[in-house]
């Protein structure tokens, strides 16, 4: 239930949100919930909705934020748990 | 017994280790793949764009709905005050159209008289997702191939001022990069003597560029793109550094570029 409301609120967020609420719940997904892989998923989405391969900065930075999200929220799981 | 144990656990776990780090490999190659080959790249955002703009759209619908059943809770002296307001904003808009239009066709006179008369089509379009959604400075509008939209047209806003063009095309909506997206360079000419520089965007309307020193460049000196000399800002500030061999120009578009609801994309029939 946990997992299926972090991806509906991630899933709006992308659409309507500004991106820095979309990183917050990408984080508390990945924080509480075990083996979020979708947050990349999520990332890729937001690439492919409003990046583009020939910006300056690449058309990338949705799918790399996503990966160190999910990265850092899995160190910090260690150390608080 | 317990060694035996010990063992089969760390093998399981070097095991379990090693194909996550696999799983995490051929994640990052697909990824890669997706991301970083056009073709592909290109076939994933059509996918994701023969849903995209429904989704914006209900999304800005439920929006609608909601200032509407707002409104009913205002205070009815408030909104008297700022109905009366907006009857005198449109009415000295009304003017400065009216103004405009005389000067249009003034210059579409003066065109045809030098042989230089030069049609374009525009097409409005409505702003379904704006730059404040994004990192990328982009806005994605509901107008696409079945309204003539092709890559590379200009973006203007209000009639005049130019904020980008269009990267992507789907169907029915259109991806625009803007001017002032961070690390993008138009090249601009600044000021009344038309200074040539090159504009850097730093992301939300926001431009910076090098210019000569000495080139008497004002606060509020009107900047314009050297290929269409259409606006894309004023000078908000000018940096003199006698270090340097040249000054910084700060410029800004004369619009919120987040408060944008519409923009005009220009289809240029000589294209």
């Amino acid at each position: 239930m946990k997992r299926f409301l972090f991806n509906i609120l991630l899933l709006c967020s992308v659409f309507y949100a500004p991106w820095w609420l979309a990183v917050l719940v990408a984080f508390g997904g990945a924080f509480f919930c075990s083996l979020f892989y979708e947050v990349i998923a999520f990332g890729l989405l937001f690439d492919l909705l409003y990046g583009a391969q020939s910006l300056a900065i690449g058309g990338i930075a949705g799918t790399v934020t996503a990966v160190a999200i999910y990265l850092i929220a899995g160190y910090v799981k260690k150390i608080v748990r | 017994m317990k060694m035996i144990y010990r063992h089969a656990h760390k093998k399981s776990f070097e095991n379990n280790l090693s194909n996550g780090r696999i799983a995490l490999l051929v994640v990052g190659v697909f990824l890669a793949f997706i991301l970083l080959y056009a073709p592909v790249r290109g076939v994933f955002t059509q996918t994701v764009y023969k849903f995209a703009p429904s989704v914006w759209e209900v999304g800005n619908s439920w929006i609608n709905v909601f200032q509407t059943v707002s409104l009913n809770f205002q205070d009815k002296k408030f909104l008297q005050n700022e109905n009366e307001m907006l009857k005198d904003e449109i009415s000295r808009m009304e003017a400065q159209v009216l103004d405009r239009n005389l000067l249009s066709e003034q210059v579409n006179r003066l065109e045809e008289a030098l042989g230089r008369a030069h049609g374009d089509d525009r097409v409005v379009a409505y702003v379904l997702a704006g730059p404040g959604l994004s990192l990328y400075d982009t806005l994605i509008v509901d107008a696409g191939e079945e309204n003539g939209v092709i890559i590379g047209n200009k973006v203007v806003y209000a009639g005049s001022g130019v904020i980008g063009e269009v990267l992507e095309v789907s169907f029915a909506s259109a991806k625009i990069k803007l001017y002032s997206s961070p690390g993008e360079e138009t090249v601009v000419l600044s000021g009344p003597k038309h200074i040539p520089a090159t504009a850097y965007g730093k992301g939300m309307g926001n431009f910076e560029a090098k210019i000569p020193k000495g080139s008497a460049l004002e606060v509020g000196d009107y900047v314009v793109t050297l290929q269409d000399r259409l606006p894309i800002g004023s000078v908000s500030l000018v940096e003199e550094n006698s270090d340097m061999p040249y000054d910084l120009i700060f410029f800004r578009a004369s619009f919120n570029i987040a408060e944008i609801r519409s923009v005009e994309i220009i289809i240029d029939k000589h294209q």
